[in-house]
């Protein structure tokens, strides 16, 4: 492996992470931008770091199920302990985790539908028409939860997961987006190591993904289709609620 | 309502638009390109040193937060951001020499 020769001043190197990452906003970003505009090649730079990003998983494979929990209590378990632990404890701690990514199989079609909550919408929100939307996969609708919870809906997008149409509806609240996305075809196999919970008679399957600052995914069923909420929240729970909700029996289960 | 509580990101990634004319976007990464990027990736990740390894493993594969990772390996926030931007050049390097 070469050495890296950049002659960037760390500063610099700093900036240009945080730019590729998206980590900056408002005047801030304004002033990261205007100094990237006097670094030669910034742009190349930037997208030489998120052309890593997106091969390691950042945007792009999700973290396998089993992986996020044994992640996340890892993560939990560094970050109360960093105080006491040695420096070697903490590397070693999080090197365990590369091994087992390393040693891990792809991500399952479920977790890859998880993982589009983080992509954008390319159409507009389908219409609401009572307790659903007038989008369906194989016959199973979308909630429409503006009503009842204060969740609008706001765009959706359509993809082809392992050969399977799937179809998502992005879903906001006080500037925060959730995404349902429903797989067509037969049931897929539950996420590997997640929590499975019931609620209001439906079995839920619930893990959290570390990644992205971090986001919870509920999985369930709909009519014998596979159905995946993600988001940021800050209780499992809210996903629970509306996962499990059924319009008044406009949402088949 | 209770459901209005929400956690704001810490850090968000985000993938590039599609093209707004496409009916039906098949998924990137099933293709071969990303596959092989990964691969090369961890690949590179394994040359690199321990303390740039355990950066970017903390950041672009567990997910942590640049804070959380300097706390998880007992250095600055500006440590991080560097050492994150140095191993992401050097396993891109090693992308682009294939």
């Amino acid at each position: 492996m070469s050495r890296d020769r950049t002659p960037l001043p760390r500063r610099d190197r700093a900036l240009l992470v945080q730019l590729a990452d998206g980590t900056l906003s408002g005047p801030r970003l304004e002033r990261a931008e205007a100094r990237a505009r006097e670094i030669p090649g910034a742009e190349r730079l930037i997208e030489r770091q998120r052309r890593v990003t997106r091969a390691l998983g950042g945007g792009a494979a999700p973290a396998p199920a089993s992986l996020a929990a044994r992640a996340t209590a890892r993560r939990r378990a560094v970050a109360w302990r960093a105080p006491r632990l040695a420096g070697a404890g903490a590397l070693a701690a999080v090197l365990a985790l590369v091994v087992a990514v390393a040693l891990h199989g792809g991500p399952s079609t479920v977790e890859r539908a998880a993982d589009l909550a983080q992509r954008p919408a390319t159409r507009p929100a389908p219409a609401a028409a009572g307790a659903v939307l007038a989008a369906d996969v194989d016959g199973v609708p979308f909630p429409a939860w503006d009503a009842e919870f204060g969740w609008r809906e706001t765009g959706m997008r359509r993809d082809v997961l392992d050969g399977r149409p799937t179809e998502t509806v992005f879903y906001e609240h006080m500037g925060h987006r959730i995404a349902y996305t429903i797989v067509s075809g037969p049931r897929l196999p539950r996420p590997e190591g997640a929590r499975v919970v019931r609620r209001d008679g439906l079995e839920i399957a619930v893990y959290h993904d570390p990644r992205h600052g971090g986001h919870d995914i509920a999985v369930f069923e709909r009519n014998g289709r596979t159905c995946v909420l993600a988001g940021h929240v800050l209780e499992q729970s809210t996903l629970l609620e509306l996962a499990a909700w059924r319009g008044g029996g406009s949402v088949r289960s | 309502m209770w459901l209005a509580h929400a956690q704001a990101p810490t850090r968000r990634l985000t993938a590039p638009a599609p093209p707004e004319d496409l009916e039906w976007i098949t998924d990137e990464r099933a293709g071969p390109e990303l596959a092989m990027d990964a691969q090369l990736a961890y690949a590179a990740m394994a040359e690199l040193s321990e303390p740039l390894r355990a950066t970017i493993v903390a950041v672009d594969v567990v997910g942590l937060t640049y804070k959380e990772a300097a706390r998880s390996l007992r250095t600055r926030t500006g440590t991080i951001m560097s050492r994150l931007f140095r191993a992401r050049e050097q396993v891109a390097a090693a992308l682009e020499r294939t």
